[in-house]
């Protein structure tokens, strides 16, 4: 079974579930089926959201007790739909959403403090090693020689444009106005030196890590 | 059982995400999308992997643009054309120190989103030493008219701290001194101390 990606990724399922049952309506089932407690409920639930609950929060406060994290959120929600907090049960995503920002918010906040007492009680405190590791390293250094290639691939003027816009943070208005372009020139340009970097990088890209299981 | 997750995020979107300038009245749709669909967390992955690399190597280039026609300019001529090149410039520099504008300093930028750690390439990172232009991303915090920012050092004591107006959602203050090597932390506060965010920023001795 996998989530529906319409409208553009046709997603395979038997005609007669298909028939039966829309995609907002399995919303529904899923909720009612946490709610009664049923094991195959919490595990689709599991299923749809674990990889994007691990992404988000691995994105927002790093790769550090990421287990633990991810297993909090889901007991929070199920425990939440269990006690009939989900009202619409077509909005789970977004209660999802609130549920793993919360928990964003309540880890940040104990992260300073922690911190803060750290300082008080002594003045050497220890703190954990936050340099990348060998392996993150050597990503960040293959991606920086993809996109030095590609910069270096490219004319100067077009890599003014792209360090404008991605280092400068100067918006495409300003860019055009400035450089004389037009707005279809400017996506062009973007685009293209995003494929490229893609197509040179693809193979070197470890896209799946600490937030894959 | 298939369930309705909304169509794909478009590209430009991804990019404004990974740049921290994804306009707050369209977060919702988009990171509710983004936590049930793989196919966009990888393109997310991607492209925040390009803005960190066109990021980190573009002042690379930049610097090593420079050298070139400063070798033409200073490369070494005949003596005569030193020697009248040097009068010239006797002449001139005591009306030109005073009214020409001195060169701008070469910031180093500093991007501080809330977003960090995967695969260790979106920590915040720096060079020792020298001057620093911080960006810092206040999406999903209060806006405000102005925020109070300290940076402190791994052991918690303040090392610099100032008061800075933003600007379309985002700060940008300057610190013209840069910091030593290692690891510090940016927090972000109201202007009558209430804590909003952190930010972790690591200064690289080396870099």
């Amino acid at each position: 079974m996998s989530p529906s990606l319409s409208p553009r990724k046709p997603v395979l399922v038997a005609p007669k579930e298909a028939a039966d049952e829309g995609p907002g309506q399995n919303w529904l089932a899923l909720v009612e089926s946490i709610t009664r407690g049923e094991r195959s409920g919490m595990e689709e639930l599991y299923r749809v959201f674990s990889r994007g609950v691990r992404f988000y929060l691995c994105r927002q406060l790093g790769p550090q007790d990421l287990d633990d994290k991810v297993h909090d959120t889901f007991v929070i929600v199920v425990q939440a739909i269990r006690r009939g907090e989900l009202r619409e049960p077509d909005r789970l995503m977004g209660f999802v959403r609130t549920v793993v920002r919360r928990q964003v918010a309540a880890q940040i906040d104990r992260s300073v403090q922690s911190r803060r007492e750290q300082a008080e009680l002594a003045t050497s405190t220890a703190v954990s090693d936050q340099r990348n590791t060998p392996e993150e390293a050597a990503i960040e250094r293959q991606h920086e020689e993809v996109a030095e290639a590609v910069l270096r691939s490219i004319s100067g003027r077009d890599r003014e444009i792209l360090t404008r816009f991605y280092l400068l943070e100067q918006t495409q208005e300003e860019i055009c106005g400035e450089m004389n372009l037009s707005e279809t020139q400017f996506r062009l340009l973007k685009s293209r030196a995003k494929a490229r970097f893609g197509e040179l990088g693809r193979k070197k890209l470890a896209r799946r890590k600490y937030f894959e299981k | 059982m298939q369930f309705d997750i909304g169509s794909h995020l478009v590209e430009a979107d991804l990019e404004q995400y990974s740049m921290g300038r994804f306009p707050e009245a369209r977060l919702d749709a988009f990171e509710e999308h983004l936590l049930a669909c793989e196919l966009c967390q990888d393109r997310l992955l991607e492209m925040q992997a390009y803005v960190n690399a066109v990021r980190s190597v573009s002042p690379k280039l930049r610097q090593s643009n420079r050298p070139r026609w400063r070798e033409q300019l200073f490369r070494p001529r005949p003596t005569w054309v030193a020697a009248f090149a040097m009068g010239v410039v006797v002449l001139g520099l005591g009306r030109i120190w005073l009214v020409a504008p001195r060169p701008p300093t070469d910031f180093a930028a500093v991007f501080l989103h809330s977003s960090r750690g995967i695969e260790g390439l979106a920590v915040a990172k720096a060079p020792a030493g020298k001057p620093l232009a911080l960006n810092i991303d206040l999406s999903e915090l209060p806006a405000l008219p102005s925020y109070h920012i300290e940076i402190v050092n791994s052991q918690g004591q303040p090392v610099w701290q100032t008061t800075a107006s933003a600007h379309e959602g985002k700060i940008a203050p300057k610190l013209t001194n840069g910091l030593a090597g290692g690891q510090y932390y940016l927090r972000l506060y109201t202007t009558d101390g209430k804590l909003l965010r952190e930010f972790g920023l690591r200064i690289d001795p080396n870099q």
